[in-house]
């Protein structure tokens, strides 16, 4: 390969670090390369002008971790939380809540017009995770509410926004045991005793 | 990698503290907003742990396998975002300071790089992102895309080619697409 060519890769940063010295050794004895750098003093000044993104607080992270967060975050990336916690250290609490979330979850499809989510069964069925991507922000007044329907209808609770937009509830147990289907509907803030407004997502519960 | 499937929380740390930078900014160079990016880099390494056992990063690496998922989750969402809108057009809103609120350009340099990046073809942009955003090297990006080495060779002199020609210009931008 002509190593006039990794010029531009060198520039960006893109070559490993044994081509990069094969480069600099090139580039002591080429005045074009060396020219090349310097045509690039604009791209890479333009480049260096966008803002550093600092990261996030690291997940699973032993203090202030937001597990339902971590859950939607998962969600978000489109994992699925399988793959299973083995729980072996001390001060593994907030482990401990994702693994009852994650571990080998029974997962049941909700789909809508414009949204779509999931019910998570954790292991043991020690807790259920209701996440619900694309729906619009409630008004004002009113909020998601989730239901679910058997022998009768009942509801778990309300959906929480979170900040990427995704709509979250995560209860204590396995609530949707015995359960044939399951909607999202928006309702009053703080629930209504009976399904009033129209299904957001929906879906069924095959046993 | 052994550590984390062995769920060695010591060595999930050391992880992010190497490659949690490069994942934050490739995520934040896709999506538009801040938050976004947030919850796909923690998404991003929360797959590593909870799918660590299945994760092969033999002829890449573990940073690219991020970045990689990182950027992928920063353009679905993107797509969902704007579910009518071509990439290559919501590129090019997303890098438009006047038609994007959360996107930080706020100087005469970052609008013009960010125009000029909005001309690129699509597949140049790609490595352009991967190299500088997610700081992998043309070998990693090989084998985290399955792109030949020498055609990821080839897009990165032709895109930074391009990104010359379109700095150099009086409006400091190339009005057609990169080929």
């Amino acid at each position: 390969m002509n190593p006039h060519d990794d010029l531009e890769a060198y520039v960006l940063g893109a070559l490993e670090r044994t081509e990069a010295r094969d480069f600099e050794s090139h580039l002591a004895q080429c005045d074009p390369c060396r020219d090349g750098i310097a045509s690039y003093g604009a791209v890479m000044r333009g480049l260096r002008s966008i803002p550093h993104v600092a990261p996030p607080a690291m997940p699973l992270a032993r203090t202030g971790f937001d597990w339902r967060r971590a859950v939607a975050a998962a969600l978000l990336v489109g994992v699925g939380l399988g793959g299973g916690f083995a729980l072996n250290r001390p001060n593994g609490e907030a482990l401990a809540i994702v693994a009852m979330v994650a571990d080998h979850p029974r997962e049941i499809r909700l789909d809508g017009p414009a949204a779509s989510g999931q019910v998570i069964v954790g292991a043991r069925h020690q807790r259920t995770a209701f996440v619900v991507r694309g729906l619009p922000e409630p008004p004002s007044g009113s909020g998601y509410q989730v239901w679910v329907k058997g022998a009768g209808i009942s509801s778990p609770g309300m959906l929480h926004r979170m900040r990427s937009g995704l709509e979250v509830l995560i209860v204590e147990g396995d609530v949707i045991e015995g359960a044939r289907h399951i909607g999202i509907t928006l309702e009053p803030a703080g629930g209504s005793p009976k399904r009033t407004g129209a299904t957001q997502v929906q879906g069924d519960v095959i046993s | 990698m052994r550590l984390i499937v062995a769920r060695d929380t010591e060595a999930f740390g050391e992880m992010y503290r190497r490659h949690a930078s490069a994942v934050a900014a490739i995520a934040a160079r896709v999506t538009p907003d801040r938050m976004s990016a947030d919850d796909i880099t923690q998404g991003a390494f929360l797959a590593l742990w909870t799918r660590a056992a299945k994760i092969d990063v033999r002829g890449g690496s573990l940073r690219a396998w991020l970045v990689t998922v990182a950027r992928n989750a920063a353009i679905d969402r993107v797509r969902r975002l704007r579910p009518v809108g071509r990439l290559d057009e919501t590129h090019a809103l997303l890098a438009d300071p006047a038609r994007t609120e959360d996107f930080a350009m706020q100087n005469e340099t970052q609008r013009e790089i960010g125009r000029a990046l909005a001309t690129l073809a699509e597949d140049q942009r790609t490595v352009i992102e991967l190299a500088y955003f997610g700081e992998l090297s043309q070998s990693e990006i090989a084998a985290a895309t399955g792109v030949p080495l020498g055609t990821v060779k080839g897009r990165v002199r032709l895109a930074m080619q391009h990104l010359r020609r379109a700095l150099a210009s009086p409006m400091g931008d190339s009005r057609e697409p990169a080929r």
